[in-house]
């Protein structure tokens, strides 16, 4: 009885294909009935699996379902084929879940928009590639969903394309995003090359067998190459450094698409293909190195961007580049479950802090800037309070979610078995990065709902509480961020308060059962409970300075010492609020004067250049380049001739070298 | 005379049948177009228009018909009619069909009434078929040269315009040169071995000493030859002029049939004639699964350097153009290039990745063509970028089709274009070519940037200027979404296709 | 390679020899153009026309298709003398070279229809 998997990605698919050809016809509630259904339907084929999944003893939980041989050459072959094992079961709840909440908040949010059917059949379309990528049984499906969602996204963020801007915005996502997909396809055909096959069920244990019989040594080179081209693919979709520059812009698209796709969903693919392929990765320590480097880098760096910027959703952006950090910490220290976890509680508070976000704007009529809002907490005191109880959460401090996740990928990063001196600085690392994490949020909502009301009188007027449509998603995520994280606590408080199991760890442990038998023979110094507690303790304690320091500097002595400070600081204030120049540089680089040098290292030479550049630069010089070369394209006959008959010279020289 | 080859007629209508088809209703259209005047010049233009259609079709109805199991698959020596030749003939047929129907709307759009344009694409299709199925270096180039002289004829149909002419003039001059160089290379070869069949000659080069410096020019020759049809570079710079200026529907069937024939032949001459190697038992033997056959050591570095600059300019070029019809030309060059890997690969996958890979192309680049017909209206009314600014509301069908079809050759999943390429790019990976796979991906990474600039101008950017198209045609729309199904179909249901590429690209050697 | 360092030699001297000519000729010789001197040159007769004219587009379509039929003629002309040999296959050789004949008839009548030897 596995054959009814399929049914999952079936209905949102369906609802794509009605809402998008007859959409514009059907009316409104036509278009919200058959985009919530259909995404309601695949949540509850989902629980059904998960129902049926639990039901089997613990070694028989995989279940796969193939639907047909997709390519076949040879002893080559791919199938259409979905694998359910504890990890994807994890996953297709959260994006079916969250995204049928985000579907029943975008009724109220998008009821006044003329493309109401356009955006519910995108909706739909990301859900059902989503679930492909999740669900998919080889790299290749995976593959599929993973472009799938990046059209999806692309559409979604130039939604309104009517300002340039957002089009633009949708452009440079894309581009990008294809600069992480070259890697990942590369990383594909390695991969192909090495194991001769695409499937999860093929390549690893086979990649475990090979390592047991010793044909496959611990951090062998092309185990390297492969994961860090498989993560370069996840650098462009999960928006790490240097790929990460995409996100904050993608926030040009309506907000629930930016609480479903670029919070929840979508920009944690990257995370999940680790965790998917976390025998590679156990087996190339040197990669789950870059990995957690780049990682903690992009989390603190995302963070303090995050302090000083003005737009509600750049912050929330900012900050989730910054939690994709952590999930990036977590799988990066082979603590898979802990940043798969992360990746759960996130999701929740993440959403709910979109969505908070996003009602907050329907409210202010469109403005997104904090300067122009405050004290708005006693308007809408549900969207205050949910968005309250998720930021609690994401600023770690116990018993909301984010606290025993953010600490269980602290924990074991301190405890990172192949580098334990690393391990430590990514600690530290990740721990400052919460302290200011701490701080952002805490400054977002003094500035958003306390203090007085900074607007013009005309949006005063306008201020209302949302529609139930819109708050009761809020509310349902706001429980969830409170105690979503009760699923995985730490064995240690789990002793304390009387033996409760860590449901999660369990749950998942079965999938990354190789990972933990290879990273159990790597000898290491085993910290006690002492330590443990020492760390929690450091850790809850960075997060309240961080938030009694945002309560001194924006509530207590509010407006006159943030203005004071930017006086004093205007170096570091500049350079923080303009996001360290980073799309500046990038374009620099590249207007560097010898540009067609810089191509040929682009093309050829140089894959960690290729990772380097920004969006505006590739663009440039692929135009410079193809004009330089289209000026021999000159119209002339003669001039054609010539390179044929310079061509058939060379191919003469070749062969009659000898 | 030579008696040895035994005329039958039985035998010619079994394995030339799609040409005597092609030809006998040629004959016929000529006396049609003669003397049927029709009751207005429009009901005269689609009478012939599908009366020519109805032919490709008979043809296409013969080819498919068949199983092509048979022991004889060798026309008197000149022409052959195995799977392999029986796909490729199919996917030229196919091409004929879809631009033929195309046409007729094109035609109307245009106010040109001249129907010789449908007896030129029914001889230029004549020749691509027996181009096709040519296994005899002299056939080869006879075939090559009707082929082309139809071609020539339809790229300067506009005859008031000039970029038409030119281009088509451009083509006659160059067409020439690579002509003579496939000559000369055929006269080398057969000052050298005296046979001008491939069977023959490769049995001849298996027991000489094949590394003679005139064998290698010969090789050379033929190779330039070829390759300035497939339109690789260096030998493409008259692609984009003569794409360019060609009425649309021309410039897809050149892309796609002459680009197909061309590299069946090429696959066909590389593999049979140049191919073989000598047995231990001192006789000559079918090797084409051989990553490096005797002459392959020879070849196949050079096909690696034309390879990487095909693809590497088609794309790098392509970005520069605003002209969407020029960027399709730089386009196709750069799936030559893709295509080649898979040539390259010299391997079962290979070989069926490149059949697969030109039924897709076909299909989609038709299709493309034919969206920039009805957008354009009259030829070169709006086919520059600007011109397809925010079209995607004003013409929501046109505009899908014509993302998907750009979508497709993009290589992104799930449509056909991104199997083809998947199938080439691992059968080079499965024969060693690492590099070259990897460098090929960035390529096609920068083909889909302008692919999909090209939907980012329809649906994200403002209009500049009122566009407005005559109707399109129901037989137009059929033809457009029959494609785009296909190209859909066959991006999630490949393995039928496959299946049958596989068995054709087996049966290579039998004409050995 | 034997032999072949005599021919390059040759080739190399017989351009160095035009080289040298040429530039010895522009070193040595008067440059003093006219009007009168830059004219195309008859045989002492004063000059007609341009001598780049346009001709009529039927002289090259007449042009074409006489090539063509004459052409032809060489290539029935074999099957006239190996016509022995031919016949022993019966009609099978009757007809290729009924069929090719066919096929010009066609042509040529075509040409007539579409009044391609009309010279108005």
């Amino acid at each position: 009885m596995e054959h009814y998997i399929y049914f999952i990605p079936l209905f949102p698919l369906l609802g794509f294909l009605l809402n998008g050809i007859l959409g514009k016809r059907l009316g409104k509630s036509f278009v919200s009935c058959v985009g919530c259904t259909s995404v309601g339907l695949a949540f509850v084929t989902a629980l059904f699996v998960f129902k049926d999944l639990i039901g089997r003893p613990v070694e028989d939980r995989i279940m796969v379902d193939t639907l047909w041989t997709w390519m076949a050459a040879g002893a080559f072959k791919v199938d259409v084929s979905f694998l359910v094992d504890q990890l994807s079961m994890v996953m297709i709840l959260i994006v079916t879940g969250v995204g049928f909440l985000i579907h029943i908040y975008s009724i109220g949010y998008m009821h006044e928009d003329e493309s109401y059917w356009r955006y519910f059949a995108y909706l739909n379309m990301f859900v059902f590639f989503m679930s492909l990528l999740v669900l998919g049984a080889n790299y290749l499906v995976m593959f599929v969903g993973w472009e799938g969602v990046g059209l999806a996204s692309y559409l979604l963020i130039g939604f309104w394309y009517e300002g340039n801007e957002n089009a633009d915005a949708g452009k440079k996502a894309f581009i990008v995003n294809r600069i992480g997909d070259f890697g990942f396809a590369l990383g594909m055909f390695l991969m192909f090359w090495t194991f001769g096959s695409l499937s999860y069920l093929d390549v690893f244990p086979k990649a475990f067998e090979m390592y047991e019989h010793g044909h496959l040594a611990l951090n062998a080179p092309v185990l390297v190459a492969i994961c860090l081209l498989l993560f370069v693919g996840a650098t462009g979709k999960s928006a790490q450094i240097p790929l990460y520059v995409w996100l904050p812009d993608a926030m040009a698209g309506p907000t629930p698409v930016s609480a479903l796709i670029h919070a929840a969903t979508m920009v944690t693919a990257g995370v999940y293909m680790v965790a998917r392929s976390n025998i590679l990765y156990t087996l190339a320590p040197t990669a789950c190195l870059v990995v957690a480097y780049i990682a903690a880098a992009t989390a603190l760096f995302a963070a303090t961007i995050g302090i000083l910027q003005n737009d509600i959703k750049k912050v929330l952006a900012y900050s989730t580049v910054s939690q994709l950090g952590y999930m990036f910490i977590g799988v990066g220290v082979t603590a898979y479950w802990a940043g798969i976890f992360h990746l759960m509680t996130h999701a929740f508070f993440k959403a709910c802090l979109f969505l908070c976000s996003g009602s907050v704007i329907h409210a202010m009529g469109g403005d997104q800037d904090m300067r122009h809002m405050g004290g708005l907490a006693k308007k809408m005191p549900i969207t205050y309070i949910t968005m309250l109880v998720a930021t609690i959460a994401i600023a770690g401090i116990p018993p909301f979610a984010g606290f025993f996740s953010k600490d269980e990928i602290l924990w074991k990063a301190f405890n990172f078995p192949y580098y334990p001196v690393s391990g430590k600085i990514i600690w530290f690392m990740g721990t400052l990065g919460a302290a200011v994490t701490a701080f952002y949020m805490f400054r977002l909502i003094f500035l958003t709902f306390h203090g007085e009301f900074r607007g013009t009188e005309e949006q005063k007027h306008h201020l209302h509480e949302s529609p139930y449509f819109m708050t009761v998603p809020l509310m349902i995520l706001a429980a969830l961020s409170f105690c979503g994280g009760w699923l995985g606590i730490s064995p240690l408080i789990g002793h304390a308060l009387g033996g409760v199991p860590n449901y999660l760890e369990h749950f998942l442990e079965p999938v990354f059962e190789h990972s933990q038998e290879i990273v159990a023979t790597i000898p290491r110094v085993e910290y006690g409970h002492g330590m443990e507690i020492a760390l929690m303790t450091t850790s809850v304690v960075v997060a309240i300075i961080g938030v009694l320091l945002a309560f001194h500097v924006y509530i207590r002595r509010f407006p006159e010492l943030p203005a004071r400070l930017r006086e004093q600081y205007a170096v570091y204030y500049d350079l923080i609020y303009n996001k360290y120049y980073v799309d500046e540089i990038y374009f620099r680089i590249f207007v560097w004067p010898t540009y067609y040098l810089a191509i040929f290292f682009w093309k050829i030479i140089d894959v960690i250049i290729i990772d380097g550049i920004g969006v505006n630069g590739p663009a440039w010089l692929t135009q410079r380049g193809a004009y330089v070369f289209s000026r021999v394209q000159n119209g002339q006959v003669q001039t054609y001739g010539a390179f044929m008959l310079l061509g058939l010279v060379g191919i003469l020289w070749y062969l009659l070298r000898f | 005379m030579d008696l040895q080859y035994s005329f039958s007629l039985a035998k010619l209508w079994s394995i030339c049948g799609a040409q005597v088809i092609m030809l006998l209703s040629g004959l016929v259209l000529l006396f049609v177009e003669i003397f049927y005047k029709g009751k207005s010049p429009e009901r005269r233009l689609s009478t012939i228009g599908w009366l020519t259609t109805i032919a490709m079709a008979l043809a296409l109805g013969h080819v498919c018909n068949k199983e092509w199991n048979l022991d004889e698959v060798v026309f008197m020596g000149a022409f052959s009619m195995e799977k392999f030749s029986a796909f490729l003939v199919a996917v030229v047929l196919m091409a004929g069909i879809m631009a033929s129907i195309l046409s007729i709307g094109y035609l109307k759009n245009n106010k040109i009434y001249r129907t010789e344009y449908f007896l030129l694409l029914a001889f230029a299709v004549y020749g691509t078929i027996a181009f096709v199925q040519a296994v005899d270096l002299l056939m080869i180039f006879i075939t090559l040269e009707i082929m082309s002289l139809g071609i020539y004829c339809l790229a300067a149909f506009l005859r008031d315009d000039r970029l038409s002419l030119e281009g088509s003039l451009k083509y006659f001059l160059i067409g020439s040169f690579g002509s003579a160089f496939l000559l000369f290379g055929i006269v080398l070869i057969y000052g050298f071995t005296g046979e001008i069949n491939l069977t023959k000659i490769s049995s001849v080069l298996a027991r000489a000493p094949f590394q003679h410096p005139m064998v290698l020019v010969a090789l050379a020759m033929i190779m330039v030859g070829l390759m300035f049809k497939i339109s690789m570079v260096p030998f493409h710079m008259w692609a984009p002029d003569v794409y360019e200026g060609s009425p649309s529907v021309v410039t897809g069937f050149m892309a796609t049939a002459v680009k197909a024939a061309a590299i069946g032949v090429f696959i066909k001459v590389m593999a049979v004639g140049f191919g073989p190697v000598l047995s231990l038992s001192g006789q000559p033997e079918f090797y084409a699964n051989a990553l490096l056959g005797a002459l392959g050591a020879y070849w196949k570095p050079i096909l690696w350097w034309i390879s990487l600059l095909t693809m590497f300019f088609g794309n790098l070029i392509a970005v520069n153009q605003r002209n969407v019809k020029r960027m399709l030309a730089y386009s196709s060059i750069a799936h030559a290039g893709y295509m080649t890997l898979g040539i390259l690969a010299s391997n079962d996958m290979g070989r069926m990745g490149v059949l697969f890979y030109l039924f897709a192309y076909t299909i989609m680049n038709i299709g493309a063509f034919g969206v920039i017909y009805c957008l354009d209206g009259q030829e070169r009314h709006a086919q520059t970028l600007e011109d397809y600014r925010g079209l995607g509301y004003k013409y929501p069908g046109l505009s899908f089709l014509i993302s998907l079809f750009l979508v497709a050759m993009a290589g992104l999943p799930p449509t056909a274009g991104f199997i083809g390429k998947f199938y080439v790019f691992a059968a080079a990976i499965r024969s060693g070519y690492l590099l070259l796979a990897a460098l090929g991906i960035l390529t096609s990474v920068i083909g889909a940037y302008y692919y999909l600039r090209v939907v980012y101008m329809l649906y994200m950017k403002d209009p500049v200027r009122e566009i407005s198209i005559p109707g399109v045609s129901v037989s137009t729309a059929v033809i457009l979404i029959a494609a785009a199904l296909a190209v859909i179909y066959l991006g999630i249901l490949p393995q039928g296709l496959t299946d049958v590429a596989d068995a054709a690209q087996k049966t290579l050697s039998l004409v050995f | 390679m034997s032999g072949f360092e005599t021919i390059v030699m040759y080739l190399g001297m017989s351009l160095l020899a035009i080289l040298g000519m040429l530039l010895i000729s522009h070193l040595l010789g008067p440059f003093r153009p006219k009007p009168r001197k830059a004219t195309t040159y008859e045989c002492g007769v004063p000059l007609l026309d341009p001598s780049a004219k346009r001709y009529s587009v039927k002289y090259f379509l007449v042009g074409v298709l006489f090539l063509v039929f004459d052409l032809e003629t060489v290539l029935i002309y074999p099957i006239a003398a190996k016509f022995k040999d031919l016949a022993q296959l019966g009609w099978g050789g009757f007809l290729e070279i009924f069929v090719f004949v066919a096929v010009l008839l066609a042509g040529l009548l075509y040409a007539i229809e579409k009044r391609a030897i009309d010279w108005d």
